[in-house]
């Protein structure tokens, strides 16, 4: 819950925007030079006791030098810490210290209320910045996926499986979700395009039941097609085609270059086609060359966008800047990004192709994730973070 | 049920045109042709009739049949023939004709592939091919792995070489399956196919093919798809070369290099007529087109296939 502003901030993306601003003020104040005070109010190590109403009230008391307009300039941080920024020497600043010091003796000053000068302390505020997003919580290596201890299907197994998803009804097992625009100045995200799949896991364990699909990639991509497919021949109906809207498919190659997914691109006429955003795996790519260089060829004489689902940053690496012409991608975002030397880092940010409008980052379930994102010009996201308000 | 081809063609009114597009190449091309000339017979006022040996479009007027073959060549590289009727109606019906009797592709479940990969002899399953390098000279090196199914289903066709590697590969380290492999020529560089899973799925693990990171060692040759998980290749290439072995990518299609840069790979990829724009350091051409082998296979650094 937000102190200062009486507009609750619900969602966080205001607070996100002010640390991002923080971020780009101070990296100004170093190009440029200009010489500002910076009082760091950390409201976030204020003890629950001083958190009920009545003691929210003497800390707002307490701030209100800082609350009067054209004073200072005050941004939010996500977390509930305030910056405040003024030109030097910025005696509102030194009252507030005093106020809010008397206010919590226990804490002391220093710890409570820290005091930076900018230019000079510039590395000092992106730190505390960077630590406000989330950014500097650098996460224990991931776990191996745990064995499931269930045997792989059989190619009989599977091939009854496929037989049964060709007469299956996928409605239970469709997923939708949203993919939306956030940019630093948004007040709301934008919808763009609504993710339509089916979810394999469940339908997975109800054709396959006892049966771990996961252990044999190969089969896993067989049984995917076989759920696309049926899912595409399901929405290829005149109705069905017309209520898609702006729809983002993520298909496997070997669904898309087949029967069902042609019918529903004629279905769909030119203005239909200009609403959809195709997504393929990237080792399908790898996989089917050739296919996959026949799907562009297609997308450009369609119309439709196709982007490169989930590529992993090092293979982007590898891919000549040509090749990867007029493709959009979708990127997962993994907290392991956040993580990395400085090298690290760079190398991964060269793997981002350099239009950033044309980059997806998926995956967005903290305010992190929009941070790295917005850090990187990247404004289009998917994830609990935007979903769901 | 359809109507009769012969009888729709018979029907047909003066200034109509057909479209064939034989069955060739990967099945989704054929699947973007046909769906492209069914377009055309929507717009058009026609008729599509898909023959094993090819889809033949009827068309009552030209502009759309003439707009979806001039797409299907620019899509597929491979122009499907067209004629003005009736003008054309003799020609036609003869192609139409071979293509309805054409046997129909087989239709391969999972588990008939993977029991024929399993129990064909083999003999038939694997596949010794020589290479050399220039004009003329003795073969160089020799390639061991399992023989192409020609299905027109990429998925299948890679599950397929999946199962043949693994089989290949532990015939090779069995002391009587070995016999039955085609026999290895001494002296010549041995290029062995490897599946996804890289040397590990070999039983007993990783061979050892000689000094650690010998570049003119034998060379493993992995499908494009290790690429998928670079992190994974890296390590893969890595202790492949600690072995002795070189590191080799197959490609599906030639066009792929020059979308990829890998350093320190040996290429394979089937041969075309013209070169891909980025010739890498070192490829290996895979196929003899007869009667007419390109030039460039000859060019420094290329290794390329001759008879056996």
């Amino acid at each position: 819950m937000s102190i200062i502003s009486a507009e609750t901030n619900l969602d966080g993306t205001a607070a996100l925007r002010d640390a991002m601003a923080l971020a780009a003020l101070a990296r100004d104040c170093v190009a440029s030079g200009v010489e500002r005070r910076v009082l760091h109010v950390r409201l976030s190590l204020v003890p629950a006791r001083l958190r009920e109403p009545r003691h929210e009230r003497l800390v707002r008391e307490a701030l209100a030098p800082l609350l009067r307009p054209t004073r200072a300039r005050l941004y939010e941080l996500p977390g509930g810490d305030l910056v405040a920024l003024s030109p030097p020497p910025g005696e509102h600043l030194d009252e507030v210290r005093r106020g809010l010091s008397r206010l919590l003796p226990e804490i002391p000053a220093d710890t409570l209320l820290p005091v930076l000068r900018l230019p000079a302390e510039a590395a000092r505020l992106l730190t505390l910045v960077e630590a406000a997003l989330g950014l500097d919580d650098i996460p224990a290596e991931a776990l191996p996926p745990t064995p499931s201890g269930l045997a792989p299907p059989s190619a009989s197994e599977l091939d009854a499986a496929l037989r049964g998803l060709a007469t299956a009804n996928l409605a239970a097992f469709l997923r939708r979700q949203g993919i939306w625009r956030l940019a630093p100045g948004d007040a709301q995200p934008t919808p763009l395009w609504t993710e339509l799949r089916p979810f394999l896991p469940d339908l997975a364990a109800a054709l396959m039941p006892g049966r771990d699909l996961t252990a044999t990639p190969a089969m896993a991509r067989r049984f995917r097609h076989g759920a696309e497919r049926r899912m595409l021949a399901e929405l290829a109906h005149p109705q069905e085609a017309r209520k898609l809207g702006d729809a983002c498919l993520p298909l496997g190659l070997g669904s898309l270059l087949e029967t069902e997914f042609l019918r529903l691109d004629a279905l769909l006429g030119p203005s239909g086609r200009a609403r959809l955003l195709l997504c393929v795996p990237a080792t399908d790519m790898l996989a089917d060359p050739a296919g996959f260089a026949l799907l562009r060829r297609l997308g450009a004489m369609r119309g439709w966008q196709l982007a490169l689902d989930d590529p992993d940053p090092a293979l982007l690496r590898m891919m000549r800047p040509e090749a990867l012409e007029g493709l959009s991608f979708r990127l997962r975002f993994a907290p392991a990004m956040l993580a990395g030397d400085a090298e690290a880092r760079a190398s991964l940010d060269a793997a981002l192709p350099e239009e950033r409008g044309r980059v997806i980052l998926a995956g967005a379930e903290t305010s992190a994730a929009i941070a790295w994102g917005w850090q990187r010009g990247i404004t289009r996201f998917m994830g609990r973070v935007v979903e769901g308000r | 049920m359809k109507p009769d081809w012969r009888a729709s063609l018979a029907a047909m009114p003066p200034g109509g045109i057909a479209v064939f597009r034989p069955a060739q190449g990967q099945r989704g091309a054929g699947r973007v042709g046909r769906a492209l000339l069914e377009e055309a017979a929507i717009l058009g006022g026609g008729q599509v009739f898909a023959f094993p040996g090819g889809d033949l479009l009827l068309g009552a007027v030209p502009g759309p049949g003439q707009r979806a073959a001039q797409a299907i060549g620019e899509l597929t590289g491979l122009a499907p023939l067209a004629w003005s009727l009736p003008e054309g109606q003799a020609e036609l019906a003869t192609r139409a004709e071979a293509a309805n009797l054409a046997p129909p592709p087989r239709a391969w479940s999972l588990a008939a592939l993977e029991a024929h990969c399993a129990q064909a002899p083999l003999r038939e399953v694997a596949r010794l091919t020589l290479f050399r390098a220039g004009h003329g000279g003795a073969p160089l090196a020799q390639r061991l792995g399992p023989a192409a199914l020609d299905l027109d289903d990429p998925e299948l066709e890679a599950m397929a070489r999946e199962w043949l590697c693994r089989r290949v590969l532990a015939a090779l380290t069995h002391p009587v399956e070995r016999a039955e492999l085609p026999a290895l020529r001494p002296g010549l560089r041995l290029i062995l196919d490897f599946p996804l899973a890289g040397p590990q799925a070999t039983p007993g693990g990783a061979m050892r093919a000689g000094a650690p990171n010998d570049p003119n060692g034998p060379i493993a040759l992995l499908p494009l798809a290790v690429l998928g998980v670079p992190s994974g290749f890296a390590r893969m290439a890595g202790s492949l070369r600690q072995s002795g072995w070189a590191v080799g990518l197959l490609a599906s299609d030639i066009t792929t290099l020059e979308a990829l840069d890998v350093p320190d790979v040996t290429w394979a990829a089937p041969i075309t007529a013209r070169p891909p724009a980025v010739l890498p350091p070192r490829l290996i051409l895979l196929g003899r087109p007869n009667p007419d082998p390109p030039e460039w296979r000859c060019a420094p650094g290329i290794l390329h296939e001759v008879e056996t």
